[in-house]
């Protein structure tokens, strides 16, 4: 069952490296930086997986008597690569308004020339 | 109802279902912060979803109310406030005689309490708060740019 | 035209590899923390009824001696907020550098804007 998992994780990532090489406008670059990030936190998350295993939670109103815990630390350390990739794709955008307003497009095959 | 610099002015239902969602949508972000160590949660999910009641009042009454009821001034200046309570909260360790960042708090109470985790709960409260004011200063900062592409036309 | 060829065959190239890699991890890597020899409801009546001296890994640790040494049900909070709290400082500092970045590259263009309209 995790095999669907780790397939789409490598999908995520090399559709978006594939973007960001091929494409010329730049918002489709900078939504392709942020499909490579998704790929590699589903990857990370995946990793810890325990067939039958339940939440890493001591909440006794749920558990039955013979529960066992999945892996809590990639969970925990994917937390921070979410946020991570949440603000490289603000920034980013806040890039790409300012050179809009800049050159007048957001082509990059013409934004070339440094602007004093 | 023109999109070029933005909503400006919405129609009846949408306007009342964002009257509708906007207490759900709160109430239910400051539930996931509050009980952040005895169901699953915590400070990052629940302020985000906080934040999210800037894009609820976008969508129902246009950018000039989101912009005159939520300032940008007060959120700016919170955010470095919940950064600094997160690094004062973690010296108590230091004060105490043990290392940085220790748990120092956690003898107070019992099992199942909500406060019941020492430091890890009142570090979770500062990370709740620096998310929910970050993220809504962003989000209010990108409403706020959809006004100027008319006015260069203009005087142009 | 030879570039975007070439850029596509380079693509297909990594995906061939990156799924055998994938199905080599599936079905040879061991997993990474197997907790089916922990009762959990015993854990949870009586907290400090553990024995750390041959662990499977630092999640076996983690998970054992969570209720004990810090009292949070939640374990995921605990290992981001106590076991791993550095990372999180760290993490909170990007947090405030990405959004100060994002204020000061749009703060010239909001500010015009603003001057404009009042004309």
């Amino acid at each position: 069952m995790m095999l669907a998992n780790y397939l789409t994780a490598i999908i995520l990532i090399v559709l978006g490296l594939f973007c960001v090489i091929t494409k010329k406008d730049l918002i489709k670059i900078v939504l392709g930086l942020g499909i490579t990030d998704y790929g590699i936190n589903l990857f990370i998350v995946s990793l810890g997986f325990n067939e039958g295993g339940t939440s890493p939670q001591f909440a006794m109103s749920e558990i039955m008597h013979g529960a066992y815990f999945v892996d809590p630390v990639p969970q925990a350390l994917t937390l921070t690569s979410i946020v991570i990739g949440a603000c490289v794709d603000a920034m980013a955008l806040a890039f790409v308004v300012m050179l809009y307003r800049h050159y007048g497009t957001t082509d990059s095959t013409k934004i070339r020339r440094l602007h004093g | 109802m023109r999109f070029k610099d933005g909503i400006t002015e919405q129609n009846v239902v949408v306007k009342c279902g964002s009257d509708f969602m906007l207490p759900f949508a709160l109430m239910f972000g400051f539930m996931v912060i509050f009980f952040g160590t005895t169901s699953p949660g915590g400070g990052f999910q629940g302020g985000v979803m906080v934040a999210s009641a800037v894009l609820l009042v976008y969508l129902g009454y246009g950018r000039e109310a989101a912009q005159s009821v939520i300032s940008s001034e007060f959120i700016r200046v919170n955010e470095a406030v919940g950064a600094i309570i997160y690094v004062a909260l973690a010296m108590c360790g230091i004060f105490a005689g043990g290392m940085f960042c220790e748990n120092v708090f956690f003898r107070l109470f019992n099992i199942g309490d909500p406060l019941s985790a020492g430091t890890i709960t009142f570090m979770s409260y500062a990370v709740g708060y620096k998310v929910l004011t970050g993220v809504g200063f962003l989000l209010l900062l990108l409403v706020g740019l959809l006004a100027l592409d008319t006015q260069e036309e203009v005087d142009a | 035209m030879i570039k975007k060829y070439l850029s596509i065959f380079a693509c297909l190239l990594v995906l061939a590899f990156g799924c055998w890699a994938m199905a080599y991890a599936y079905f040879e890597v061991p997993m990474t923390y197997d907790g089916s020899d922990v009762d959990v409801t015993e854990l949870y009546k009586d907290p400090s009824s553990y024995d750390i001296n041959d662990p499977d890994g630092v999640a076996d640790i983690i998970v054992k001696t969570d209720l004990e040494q810090t009292r949070a049900q939640n374990v995921v909070a605990a290992v981001v907020f106590d076991y791993r709290g550095f990372d999180t400082i760290g993490e909170s500092f990007i947090l405030l550098a990405a959004i100060a970045g994002a204020f000061v590259i749009l703060h010239g263009a909001v500010k015009k804007g603003k001057e404009a309209e009042k004309e």
